[in-house]
């Protein structure tokens, strides 16, 4: 369980990540998504990967923290802070600006939407990957990544 | 773009923008640390940490909130059944503000009040007190005392009145 845990946690803390977009919810997601994967290990089928098994789960429970806790979402920044970075101050806060409106336009996606567009644009799964994980059907994840591109770019203004 | 190029697979131009705007906010990598810790509260199952935020103490400001509420219901309950006492209070309070020793003084020598215990009850007075602010103040009725005597005896008080300075039935 070791060796599993160790090869997707960064996988399933990016995802949990891009859901919330806040660091230490993403990290109590991916714990908990680990432990409800111990917890239920023997009713892994082995039709699917470990890792879309596990996708699956952290997408549950995301979807479930955003419900929870939908008027109390942060969207944190204070991570992105690099002194190191060699860049001035300002275009660290240019930087910092740019990346807090690419999050908060994520955020502004429906949680199911949102997942979609998360395994699809940062982890590069197929459609069919990403129907098995979220249980719709292919033809429900082209329409919801047609739709969250659109208004992704409708909040960035971002010409086609 | 619709839909339905996407089944098509006209789609590069979404994945190529989305993927670049995506890779501006890149996910923070987890520090070594973090993954260690991670991996060992799993393996032992320990419960999701978390820093208490406000909607997390939530249940317990709202047993508080309830708590505070039955106590409030309680002491009005308790406060309602003792109407007579605060009255009491109230009274004592108007008679707390003159000076009663004045007042009664002043309602003896002027014979209001010849020795009514009753307004001593509702002074703010001992007994003891009253007592001798009757006794100082109150006309005595020397005729009555002397009635009492025989008439050797009379004389002989009437005399020594006399010589201290009180002044005669007539004179008074």
């Amino acid at each position: 369980m070791a060796a599993i845990i160790e090869e997707n946690q960064q996988n399933i803390f990016a995802l949990a990540y891009r859901m919330t977009g806040n660091r230490d919810d993403a990290l109590d997601i991916t714990q908990e998504t680990f432990v409800r994967a111990m917890e239920n290990i023997r009713r892994f089928k082995g039709k699917a990967s470990i890792s879309t098994w596990l996708y699956s789960i952290a997408a549950n429970l995301s979807r479930d923290f955003l419900r929870k806790n939908k008027n109390c979402v942060t969207v944190s920044l204070e991570e992105d802070w690099n002194p190191e970075s060699g860049q001035s101050v300002l275009e660290d806060l240019d930087n910092s600006e740019r990346r807090l409106l690419v999050r908060k336009a994520i955020i502004a996606l429906p949680p199911k939407m949102r997942a979609a567009f998360i395994l699809r644009y940062d982890k590069s799964l197929s459609i069919s990957e990403i129907a098995a994980i979220l249980h719709k059907s292919e033809g429900t994840i082209k329409a919801q990544l047609h739709e969250a591109v659109k208004r992704i770019r409708k909040i960035l203004k971002i010409e086609e | 773009m619709s839909k339905e190029d996407y089944t098509n697979g006209k789609f590069e131009l979404d994945e190529r923008q989305m993927r670049e705007l995506l890779a501006e906010d890149p996910v923070p990598e987890l520090t070594q640390l973090e993954m260690d810790t991670l991996t060992q509260r799993v393996l032992a199952r320990i419960p999701k940490r978390r820093q208490l935020r406000w909607f997390d103490i939530r249940p317990a400001f709202q047993f508080g909130l309830a708590a505070a509420a039955l106590l409030v219901l309680v002491m009005s309950v308790v406060t309602l059944q003792i109407p007579t006492t605060e009255i009491h209070y109230y009274k004592t309070e108007i008679y707390e503000s003159v000076d009663a020793e004045d007042m009664l003084m002043e309602a003896i020598v002027t014979g209001e009040v010849a020795e009514d215990e009753v307004i001593v009850e509702f002074l703010a007075l001992d007994k003891e007190t009253a007592d001798e602010i009757y006794e100082v103040y109150l006309p005595e009725d020397y005729d009555e005392h002397i009635d009492m005597l025989t008439e050797e005896e009379a004389e002989a008080v009437l005399q020594i009145m006399d010589e201290l300075g009180y002044p005669s039935e007539e004179e008074a």
